[in-house]
């Protein structure tokens, strides 16, 4: 389930306006000090939630970007006649700010996206969806969540057929060449079972009504509190002051 | 009205040389359980993915001739959605994936096909309690164990009040208390009208409720009439899957005791007739 333990409780269309507009506000922020600064303050609150190990997700991610950009744009690069000094390397100021920069957005991108996912009430924002918009709106976002779910899906499978080669004698140990032959048996099931699951889970929603070209009845329609108004214009002005002193400063 | 009508259909699956289903008429009545069964690629599995439509939509393949599912072409989907209750073999993929209750996940379908609210408790509420599945209600769908998911789609299926029930083996996973279920489920729905059609190899679930057993054999009818006249049948009784335990009982004594009067044919099929039988 893609809600998770923890489903906010905010309006789901709240939840979902304040993670594009956070990300929408880290590349209005002028660089380089804002989108890092940005980026801390997304941190912090994510830390202090109750999914804080999205973070640890989320720099898995981010990681090898943040590794990319600094080696392209700070130490391959020609420092030309301001470099900066780091760990006795020489490297190139201004694609240093540009890495921190870019980083630091997409780092915010990234962790949003994880908050947002990892606390997502799919069943509350189906209701959302369906109390507001038509059939077309809820079919559109109900296959956009199902799309979400096949990663789960695609986790138990890898697990399972992990395990079951391992059980017929595959090993995942050794030198880098046995470890890139043992993933053909690995691979080869998962991408054949997924593509066969597609079929299956067509199928299976089929039969619970989807056909239907009525409009889908909501069971629950979330109400859009004051707090959820505060949320939603705090975020659009925060993001208009932000493109607004990158204008006129 | 009638439940499907099979008219000189034959359908072959994808890339295969054979025909699954081989010029076949058949007519399935509402008010009826019936219970298609015959030795493995028989064809009855995919007599249900005819009548709803999922042969050839989902599974490819070709197929002549003329089905109509409650006197609609299954090739048309939306004119069927909610009239019939099909259960897959893989009840995990027929889940919503969205619901957050089993509550919600009963609803989801009522809910998808616009049902109002106060429609849409009643029936679930009424469900729930009908596959003794109310207990379950705040449980998430994923917690389930396969015998508890299959009951909780049952209850979902039902929820619409459909006029047809195509069942491929739904017993299994279910303990005896949810086979109890299962039965007294088929013969309510039965009761109220609908047409109920089950591809099943369990002898000893349907046997005894189903009104009509149709013997497949090759992709053709073999055999067709009231379940325990049919599995006396020689070409039902070749079939080991297709006996009753209580015949596969029979038989082992015969063997034994191959010239006593109460081992002859025809042997029992049901365990009043076996009772009645060494009671003389």
């Amino acid at each position: 389930m893609t809600g998770g333990p923890s489903p906010t409780r905010v309006h789901p269309f709240t939840s979902a306006v304040l993670a594009t507009g956070t990300a929408i506000l880290s590349l209005a922020l002028p660089p380089w000090e804002g989108p890092l600064l940005h980026f801390l303050v997304v941190a912090l609150v994510v830390l202090a939630s109750r999914v804080r190990d999205t973070l640890w997700h989320g720099f898995l991610l981010v990681a090898p970007l943040w590794f990319f950009l600094v080696l392209i744009h700070a130490v391959l690069a020609d420092p030309g006649s301001n470099p900066v000094m780091f760990g006795g390397r020489t490297l190139a100021r201004d694609g240093l700010y540009l890495s921190l920069t870019q980083g630091s957005r997409l780092g915010v991108i990234i962790l949003v996206t994880l908050t947002w996912y990892r606390t997502l009430d799919t069943s509350r924002l189906l209701d959302a969806v369906a109390a507001r918009g038509g059939r077309v709106a809820w079919t559109g976002t109900w296959l956009a969540i199902a799309t979400l779910h096949t990663i789960h899906r695609f986790q138990d499978r890898t697990r399972a057929i992990l395990a079951a080669q391992r059980a017929r004698g595959l090993r995942l140990t050794g030198s880098p060449v046995r470890r890139i032959r043992a993933l053909r048996p690995l691979l080869v099931p998962l991408l054949l079972g997924a593509l066969i699951e597609v079929d299956e889970r067509a199928l299976g929603l089929e039969t619970r009504g989807l056909p239907s070209r009525r409009p889908r009845t909501p069971l629950a329609p979330p109400a859009v509190t004051l707090l959820d108004h505060l949320l939603r214009w705090g975020i659009a002005l925060a993001v208009i002051a932000a493109i607004l002193y990158r204008i006129f400063r | 009205m009638r439940g499907v009508r099979f008219e000189e259909v034959t359908y072959r699956y994808p890339e295969t040389p054979d025909p699954a289903i081989r010029g076949l008429t058949l007519d399935l009545e509402c008010g009826e359980i019936s219970w298609l069964f015959g030795p493995a690629g028989a064809g009855a599995s995919t007599l249900l993915a005819l009548a709803s439509g999922a042969a050839p939509r989902h599974l490819g393949g070709i197929v002549s001739g003329r089905i109509r599912t409650l006197g609609s072409d299954p090739s048309a989907p939306a004119a069927l959605a909610g009239r019939v209750a099909q259960l897959l073999p893989s009840p995990t993929l027929q889940l919503s994936g969205v619901a957050n209750t089993v509550w919600e996940e009963v609803a989801f379908t009522p809910a998808t096909l616009g049902w109002p609210r106060s429609r849409i408790t009643a029936t679930v509420d009424r469900s729930l309690t009908r596959l003794a599945v109310d207990h379950l209600r705040d449980r998430h769908p994923g917690t389930l164990s396969g015998g508890e998911t299959r009951r909780v789609l049952l209850a979902a299926l039902a929820a619409t009040n459909p006029d047809l029930w195509l069942l491929d083996e739904p017993a299994l996973a279910l303990d005896d208390a949810g086979r109890n279920q299962l039965t007294a489920l088929l013969r309510e729905e039965a009761r109220r009208g609908a047409a109920v059609v089950v591809a099943s190899e369990d002898a000893d679930l349907l046997a005894p409720v189903a009104h009509r057993l149709v013997f497949l054999s090759g992709g053709r009818v073999a055999a067709d009439g009231r379940p325990g006249e049919v599995l006396r049948t020689t070409a039902c009784r070749g079939s080991e899957a297709g006996n009753t335990s209580v015949a596969l009982l029979a038989e082992s004594i015969r063997r034994l005791i191959p010239e006593s009067p109460r081992t002859r044919n025809p042997l029992p099929v049901f365990t009043e007739e076996f009772l009645e039988r060494w009671r003389r």
